[in-house]
């Protein structure tokens, strides 16, 4: 029996290892197909993008609720003096206004319990954002370099330079299509299980910062803005001091600042919060079908141009074998 | 046809009203009705608000929670994401160990 030197053993392997780099890339740069599309993508960044700053925003503008209902009511207190009801009015003592009660609903456990929601909120964008930008691309590239590199360490095994080259690509395709696989699925299920959630969050929020939503927060904001108001007016012209004016004035100034707070910034806070729950509506929506454009297309063979070489080479190389082989 | 008021929302426009006319009213007995009706449009407009801080309370705790279950099972998945690299990486130094005893022991 003739022994086959270790040279030619190679030479009629390699055809059959080219192949199947070759089929494993081709499968696997094809097979992306199962990631996010770009519309998906851009509606997670949409998303995203509503959902910025809202912790925030609702923290701060909260904060300064409770400063400003504060504030109104003690300066109704001090130009009324006390919080009576009228004659015959049956209204309940925990409605009016005492020197202890004067943040009524804006109470700190009240305004936490809102801001943690939000912030959850928030989180929920970022979170969506980060996972659809992770690609893993830089350590799948390293690690597929690294796995072909000892496995050419190996003594018993020989490969050629296009064949190292053709398992690193395809070892690097396959990193990221489970990558893009694991991704899709991890926001498939999660998008719409948390939707209903998403939708109560928002539609709570929004109400709270309306003034003109039933039992909102917003509204109560600008109930005690008005009744600072109108207690000032009524009391500054039977000030009979300059001492007296100098309390009921900046005391009505600040009701009136405080309503148009409520007017310009409230309603907008409000407006903002109403379109999460729009771009979110529109994400679970895109979900809902897989449509690959030109542009998904476009972006898998930029992504996979070194890949993409490497499989034309190796093509080339099959095809002019097979015409010697004829 | 137009949605009807609801009460909070006929209390606020009626506190706005009675406000303007108490800022812009020369008669004190106008001023004065309006600011007795002010003084209670605002209490009734109180307790509104009292009954829905409580009813929004467990719903905001709920939805909140959900959220940060959902929260959780993102940053799952981006450590699950990371894992093909940390594997391949794990098979890289296996077989780089190989290489050298092989060598050492060929």
């Amino acid at each position: 029996m003739r022994r086959r030197s270790r040279r030619a053993r190679s030479q009629r392997t390699a055809p059959v290892r080219q192949m199947v780099a070759f089929v494993l890339l081709w499968w696997t740069i094809v097979s992306t197909g199962c990631g996010l599309t770009a519309a998906q993508k851009a509606a997670i960044g949409h998303f995203s993008r509503a959902t910025a700053a809202v912790g925030e925003m609702t923290a701060d503008e909260l904060a300064k609720m409770r400063e400003g209902v504060i504030q109104g009511n003690t300066s109704t207190l001090i130009i009324i003096g006390e919080d009576r009801p009228a004659p015959g009015e049956s209204a309940k003592r925990t409605a009016l206004i005492t020197p202890t009660t004067v943040e009524r609903q804006l109470t700190i456990e009240n305004i936490s319990r809102i801001g943690h929601a939000a912030k959850a909120l928030q989180s929920y964008g970022e979170l969506l954002q980060a996972l659809a930008e992770d690609t893993q691309a830089t350590e799948l590239r390293g690690a597929a370099e690294a796995f072909v590199a000892n496995l050419k360490a190996v003594p018993s095994v020989s490969l050629e330079e296009k064949e190292a080259d053709a398992i690193t690509a395809a070892v690097y395709a396959v990193g990221r299509l489970l990558v893009e696989m694991k991704k899709a699925k991890a926001v498939r299920a999660i998008v719409p299980t948390a939707a209903s959630h998403v939708d109560k969050l928002t539609d709570l929020l929004a109400a709270e910062f309306d003034p003109d939503r039933d039992g909102s927060l917003g509204s109560a904001f600008r109930a005690a803005a008005n009744r600072l108001r109108g207690e000032g007016a009524a009391a500054f012209p039977k000030a009979t001091t300059a001492a007296d004016r100098a309390v009921i004035l900046p005391a009505w100034e600040y009701g009136r600042m405080a309503s148009l707070r409520s007017d310009e910034i409230h309603k907008r806070a409000s407006d903002a919060v109403a379109s999460i729950q729009k771009s979110h509506r529109l994400l679970v929506e895109a979900l809902k079908t897989d449509r690959w454009t030109a542009e998904d297309v476009k972006g898998i063979v930029s992504e996979f141009d070194t890949e993409l070489k490497v499989l034309g080479k190796v093509t080339a190389e099959l095809l002019e074998r097979s015409k010697l082989l004829k | 046809m137009a949605d009807k008021p609801t009460l909070g929302t006929s209390l606020s426009k009626t506190m706005q009203e009675l406000t303007r006319i108490i800022e812009e009213s020369d008669d004190e007995e106008e001023q004065k009705k309006a600011l007795a009706q002010l003084r209670r449009a605002h209490r009734m407009l109180d307790v509104l608000v009292d009954e829905r801080v409580k009813k929004n309370a467990p719903e905001y705790e709920a939805a909140t929670q959900a959220l940060e279950e959902a929260n959780d099972a993102l940053v799952a998945a981006r450590k699950e994401s990371a894992t093909f690299a940390e594997g391949l990486q794990k098979v890289a130094k296996a077989l780089g160990l190989l290489a050298k005893l092989v060598k050492a022991f060929g």
